[in-house]
């Protein structure tokens, strides 16, 4: 057998500051900036003044991706909203699964947050920073709670790729923090991962006793030379060993009923593939927190709607809805959503303004848009069946309750037991956290 | 639509408000160092500097590492590449009697080595955002971006100064009468990404290039993070907007132009393979003298009579047909993919007829005259697929039935299907130059009318222009008609005839390489420029003329500033940052990180440096021996500073004031070219076109329509640093070390550590490749002698001999992959691959 000693008992769990509500985290990033108007956040208001310009007072100072303000105009939602839930929560026609779990969900309103461009924006919703080279939110996690899983990384990201990722792996890198923090990209077919197969002529017996002589001579080398990436180069050995069983395993669809594959939706066919493809990823995010991931990312990036608004709209909601929705009911019927917390969200919303770039024919769609936006978390502490803040009639700014994504950060350490000023890392001569200076835990979001 | 990714950092609102600090550091003049005074005083001023912090804390600095580990250390830091064998048993010969000297000498052979450029090439490529496509969706290729690259590791082999080195990247259109490579350098700001995108805002791409201009000028001179003061005045830095659009200015007025590049390598094989085209034409016609040429337009042989068939009229869509005084017709002018050819003729007295004959002729060249083939195609080939005739009565056509179609040649054997209207039909693949014949057979004999019109319509479907040239028809009342005859064999004169066409078909083909440039636009063409009003184009503020930003000295005198005005600036005796920032890069890349951390920014938000004094020796020294970096380079690495040994002896003190070198993992390209090296598969060669190494179809598959075409031969040994860099597909081997993704300038790549990196060691297809290849070797070379096969692992892989324990480790891991394997050759690969995947075979110690 492998061997297990002093250097690996610096990955083993470590206990947060307090007691925690979430152990586990799986966040369903929406690349791009789905339109809150259009599936969160009704405004009865902008359609009636659908075609018309927006108040010079709003317009002020504000920065567009695209649009021309000068001749700009309110664009409305043809979308139809109801109540559902016992809690009677809003929700667009766009998402039919979803709202069958209204009573389960925290809908958040008043997000907000200062970037309005793709990169900066994902890097700060990742990060808590705009800039490249800060750690994500899955990689605080495992520096500061361990991975619990033996067998597979304990922070693990799978893509849905419409136009692929800004930050590329930047989305799940660990920053200034150690390497082995990093996230892992996960393929959700064939073999997960480049390189999982051991070459033809090495038969399993030779492969594990090649990982227990290259541990046994990098473990002489570091208690000779103390480098630290020596000890973390073991470490990634025997995880690399333990994966090449594992991450099959674990893609390995054959032991699911067929009706809960069903359920998520991986039965579906569309032209593009990524329906099937995102019902994939959902059952895989289940089945990877069940074996001890502390965090999984799901990337779906195919929500930048500047222009097909409606019929894009239509489109990711049918890649996501169903699965999504399927997702919250496995892990609630697994009594895994309880320590499970589910985060729904992008990087920015989109204008309650039609875009009309330069260039545009006609107005179809909807630019960025920071000042205000919506996200929901379920389970893992959070207190469902409710709606945190609103925006104004129009739909433009925050009116009560703002969550700036620092806020939404430091409500989530909270989850997982951290007090987010203390959770921190030192690098180049200062103390660094995940909410940088920043930060105030939404106390309403707890149970 | 999405930004570019350096762009959309730049575009956003720089958060953290903090007033542009003019009292910084960085913007200071360069302090007049004094080396401090020690006991004993150092004989390397670096080492005075480093130890006097040192002291302060009251620390010492380590002992020198062992010889092998600085052997190692200098072929890793020099050229990316390790010692060989034999370099390190000359070079242990050499330290027994003189170690001074040794070091010495090996420092001075790798600064004079070829592959020393390669490596620094590759951190300035870094730098220049260096990739081979578009970055955008479409990704469109780059094919001569491997020019610039190459004219990066031919400067830096040279020691061109760097100053010189920057300002023709800036500017080396703009000086007097420039030269290729002079404008070759200007491939530096041709490295920006470019949408092609349809429906992209083509002026708004334009405009980000000149931002990335500006920006990537500002990180890899500067240090600076300039862009920030695209939409609003820096706000930790004292750049204002204005100034940033000052700066703009000076890149606001540029194309695109692709010039053609005069490689002499290239041009000398070319010649001499011209040389030998030639010769060997004159010999082919020189035979071909000696032979007597036959007659080829004989026609059919045998008793059939044939009677030709004069049309008067001739169409075709899209190409010329033209009727000659024989009857024949000759096609000529445009060659479309598809075309019938409409031949008509009267029927000017009744006849019999009981079938019909088309034939493509041929000409057979003479001397060095090219040869008239049947086909029109570019290799001379024709498909007929369709052969209808019809006869037409009082303006009616009438199909005439057909039994059968012979042909006296067919090279897709479905000549009878040019009676069907089938794609597929009568084939002659490629220059034929004898004359070919098919026979129509009737279905049943025809008498035709005096006065009515035969009307043939000759298809050819089959795309590529597979079109007849020159065909003639004619007809026979013969009651059982001879099918064509066979053609006979080639004779010696057709032979020779056919050598000569093939050679006068493809003549050496002069070199027509291009290099990516640079120029300015027209006078007419010129632009103003003008704030951008919060970094939107559309949104004009102010006209602003080019300049410098005042905080760094000296203002420039000239009222219309250039380029050229700006990158001479930038080494101003003045200028503070040029110096310090370049400096502060060759240290990085000799100690794994700069004096300066982050050596990407010297401004407020970068960090301070650890030994400021230092630094500014450094910077002086770089700038008073010329800017020669391998002077440079060569002090640090003569340093004691540089020579200690890396071992981390107390784990719990950082290494900010440099007690100890550093150890670090190897960039990813060196990550391979130590694979190459150790396994002996490595291909040295320099320069020219980037290779394709094989990769599993779902990687290349990411982009869309997606090429790779995989690399043969040596070119799949090739260093890491040639491998193709198209900015969707970057290679995985790379991003999964860390290579960055080329779209901002990078000064300082990450170093992760992760299990992909395990798993890719461990079984990626090249390095596995590279384990059995050493394997085998050791075990051909040593047999069954372990021992000894383990001394040479070790010094092929790690450059060291095995301790005790290590030895006793491989013995004991062999002895099992024996017993497992029951195939000692793969025993040994297999403990050859232990090698490969151990942590020092990647780290530079």
């Amino acid at each position: 057998m492998l061997r297990d000693d002093g250097l690996l008992a610096s990955d083993s769990i470590r206990a947060p500051h307090f007691a925690p509500k979430a152990k586990r985290c799986i966040y369903l990033f929406m690349e791009g900036g789905p339109s809150q108007m259009d599936l969160f956040d009704p405004k009865p208001k902008l359609n009636e003044l659908d075609g018309q310009a927006m108040p010079d007072s709003l317009l002020e100072g504000v920065k567009f991706a695209f649009t021309q303000k000068d001749t700009a105009r309110l664009l409305g939602s043809p979308r139809t909203f109801q109540k559902y839930g016992q809690c009677g929560m809003d929700m667009s026609d766009l998402l039919p699964h979803l709202s069958r779990h209204a009573d389960d969900i925290a809908l958040i309103r008043s997000m907000y947050c200062d970037q309005f461009n793709h990169l900066p924006g994902q890097l700060l919703m990742l990060t808590g920073s705009p800039f490249r080279g800060w750690p994500t939110l899955g990689s605080w996690l495992n520096y500061g709670l361990g991975s619990p899983s033996r067998d597979l990384p304990g922070y693990v990201a799978m893509t849905t790729l419409g136009r692929g990722l800004p930050g590329g792996a930047a989305s799940w890198s660990s920053g200034f923090l150690p390497s082995n923090y990093s996230g892992s990209l996960f393929r959700n077919e064939g073999s997960p991962v480049l390189n999982l197969d051991t070459p033809d002529s090495i038969n399993p017996e030779m492969q594990r006793r090649t990982i227990e002589a290259v541990n046994d001579l990098n473990r002489q080398r570091f208690s000779e030379t103390s480098h630290p990436e020596i000890a973390s180069r073991i470490r990634n050995y025997e995880l690399a060993y333990r994966m090449q069983s594992a991450a099959p395993e674990l893609i390995d669809l054959s032991d699911e009923p067929e009706s809960l594959k069903e359920a998520y939706g991986l039965n579906r066919e569309d032209k593009t593939g990524f329906a099937a493809s995102y019902a994939r990823n959902c059952l895989l995010a289940r089945r990877l927190i069940e074996r001890g991931t502390r965090f999984v990312s799901l990337f779906l990036s195919t929500w930048d709607q500047h222009s097909k608004l409606d019929s894009e709209l239509a489109m990711n909601c049918h890649i996501s809805d169903q699965p999504v929705a399927a997702l919250l009911q496995d892990l609630k019927e697994r009594g895994l959503l309880e320590e499970t917390l589910v985060v729904w969200g992008g990087e920015f919303g989109r204008t309650p303004l039609g875009e009309n770039r330069s260039g545009f024919k006609t107005v179809t769609g909807r630019d960025h848009h920071p000042y205000s936006f919506s996200m929901w978390m379920a389970g893992g502490g959070i207190k469902g069946g409710q709606v945190i803040g609103e925006t104004d009639e129009i739909g433009w700014g925050v009116e009560k309750d703002p969550v700036h994504v620092h806020d939404l950060h430091a409500t989530i350490l909270h989850l997982f037991g951290f007090d987010h000023e203390e959770l921190t890392y030192h690098f180049q001569g200062r103390d660094f956290r995940l909410t940088d200076v920043h930060g105030k835990v939404v106390e309403k979001l707890l149970v | 639509m999405r930004f570019p990714v350096t762009l959309a950092i730049f575009a956003l609102a720089c958060s953290h408000a903090q007033s542009g600090d003019e009292d910084h550091w960085s913007f200071q003049p360069l302090t007049e160092t004094t080396i401090p005074v020690l006991s004993p005083q150092p004989e390397n001023p670096i080492d005075a500097f480093v130890r006097a912090r040192l002291a302060e804390k009251n620390l010492a600095p380590s002992q020198e590492a062992p010889p092998e580990s600085l052997l190692r250390r200098l072929h890793l830091d020099l050229t990316g590449l390790p010692p060989g064998p034999d370099d390190i048993s000359d070079f242990q010969k050499r330290w027994q009697t003189d170690p001074h000297a040794a070091y010495t000498g090996a420092v001075d052979e790798l600064l004079a080595s070829p592959h020393f450029g390669e490596h620094w090439g590759k951190h300035w490529l870094d730098v220049a955002r260096f990739g081979e496509s578009d970055g955008y969706l479409g990704d469109t290729l780059r094919p001569w971006a491997w020019v610039y690259r190459d004219w990066v590791i031919d400067a830096i082999n040279k020691d061109m100064p760097f100053d010189q080195f920057s300002i023709e990247q800036l500017a080396g259109d703009l000086l007097p009468n420039p030269t290729q490579g002079q404008r070759a350098a200007l491939g530096f700001h041709r490295n920006s990404l470019k949408n092609t995108e349809a429906g992209a805002d083509r002026e708004l791409d334009r405009t980000k290039r000149v931002v990335d201009r500006v920006a990537t000028t500002g990180t890899a001179w500067l240090g600076l993070t300039l862009a920030c003061a695209e939409c609003h005045d820096h706000k930790h830095d004292p750049v204002s907007q204005r100034e940033f659009y000052e700066l703009y200015a000076f890149f606001n007025n540029l194309e695109d132009t692709d010039i053609s590049y005069r490689i002499e390598k290239e041009w000398k094989a070319y010649e001499e393979k011209l040389a030998k085209w030639k010769a060997d034409l004159r010999e082919l016609e020189t035979d071909l003298e000696k032979l007597p040429k036959p007659d080829f337009h004989s026609g059919s042989k045998g008793e059939t009579r044939w009677t030709a068939i004069h049309p008067d009229k001739v169409e075709a869509g899209g190409t010329d047909l033209k009727i000659e005084d024989d009857g024949s017709i000759l096609a000529s002018g445009k060659v479309p993919s598809t075309v019938t050819y409409f031949i008509e003729s009267p029927v000017k007295e009744e006849r019999n007829v009981t079938a019909f004959r088309l034939t493509l002729r041929g000409e057979f060249g003479e001397g060095r005259e090219k040869g008239l083939p049947v086909g029109r195609s570019p290799s001379g080939g024709m498909i007929l697929s369709m052969f209808f005739p019809d006869q037409i009565i009082d303006g009616k056509a009438k199909r005439i039935a057909l039994a059968a179609a012979h042909a006296s040649h067919d090279d897709g054997g479905k000549a009878e299907e040019t009676i069907l209207p089938t794609t597929d039909g009568w084939k002659i693949s490629s220059r034929h130059f004898r004359d070919h014949e098919i026979i129509f057979e009737l279905k049943a004999p025809l008498t035709l009318a005096a006065g009515s019109r035969l009307k043939f319509s000759l298809g050819h479907k089959s795309g590529s222009g597979l079109l007849s040239r020159h065909v003639a028809l004619s007809m026979t009342d013969a009651p059982e008609p001879q099918p064509a005859t066979p053609l006979p064999a080639q004779t010696s004169w057709e032979k020779k005839r056919t050598e000569i066409e093939k050679l006068l078909a493809a003549p050496p083909r002069k070199p027509s390489t291009k290099t990516q440039s640079l120029k300015e636009v027209s006078e007419k063409e010129r632009r103003e420029t003008h704030i951008h009003i919060r970094g939107d184009y559309t949104r004009s503020g102010d006209r602003v003329q080019p300049n410098v930003p005042k905080i760094l000295p000296p203002a420039i005198e000239s009222e219309a500033p250039t380029r050229l005005d700006l990158a001479q600036w930038l080494f101003a005796p003045e200028n503070p940052l040029t110096a310090r920032v370049s400096a502060n890069r060759i240290w990085q890349h000799l100690f794994g990180v700069g004096i300066v951390p982050t050596s990407d920014d010297l401004g407020t938000y970068g960090d301070r440096p650890s030994h400021p004094a230092l630094l500014d020796w450094l910077a002086s020294e770089y700038r008073n021996n010329g800017w020669s970096r391998k002077k440079l380079i060569r002090r640090i690495v003569l340093s004691e500073t540089y020579r200690q040994s890396s071992h981390n002896t107390q784990p719990d003190l950082s290494n900010e004031l440099l007690w100890r070198q550093n150890s670090y993992r190897v960039p990813a390209e060196t990550v391979r070219d130590i694979h190459l090296v150790a396994s002996g598969l490595f291909e040295p060669e320099i320069g020219g076109p980037s290779i394709h190494p094989p990769l599993p179809e779902f990687v290349t598959a990411v982009g869309r329509s997606v090429k790779w075409p995989e690399s043969t031969g040596p070119d799949r040994y090739r260093r890491g640093m040639y491998i193709f860099l198209k900015r969707t597909v970057l290679y995985p081997m790379l991003t999964a070390f860390d290579a960055p993704d080329t779209s901002a300038a990078c000064s300082r790549r990450e170093r992760t550590n992760t299990p992909m990196q395990a798993l890719t060691l461990l079984n990626d297809p090249v390095f596995f490749e590279c384990s059995e290849a050493l394997g085998r070797d050791l075990y051909k070379e040593h047999g069954e002698d372990l021992d000894t096969a383990i001394d040479d692992l070790f010094v092929r892989t790690l450059g060291r001999s095995p301790k005790i324990a290590e030895r006793d480790t491989l013995r004991s891991a062999h002895d099992d992959f024996l017993r497992s394997a029951k195939n000692p050759e793969l025993a040994m690969i297999a403990i050859a691959r232990v090698a490969t995947n151990l942590d020092e075979f990647i780290t530079r110690d």
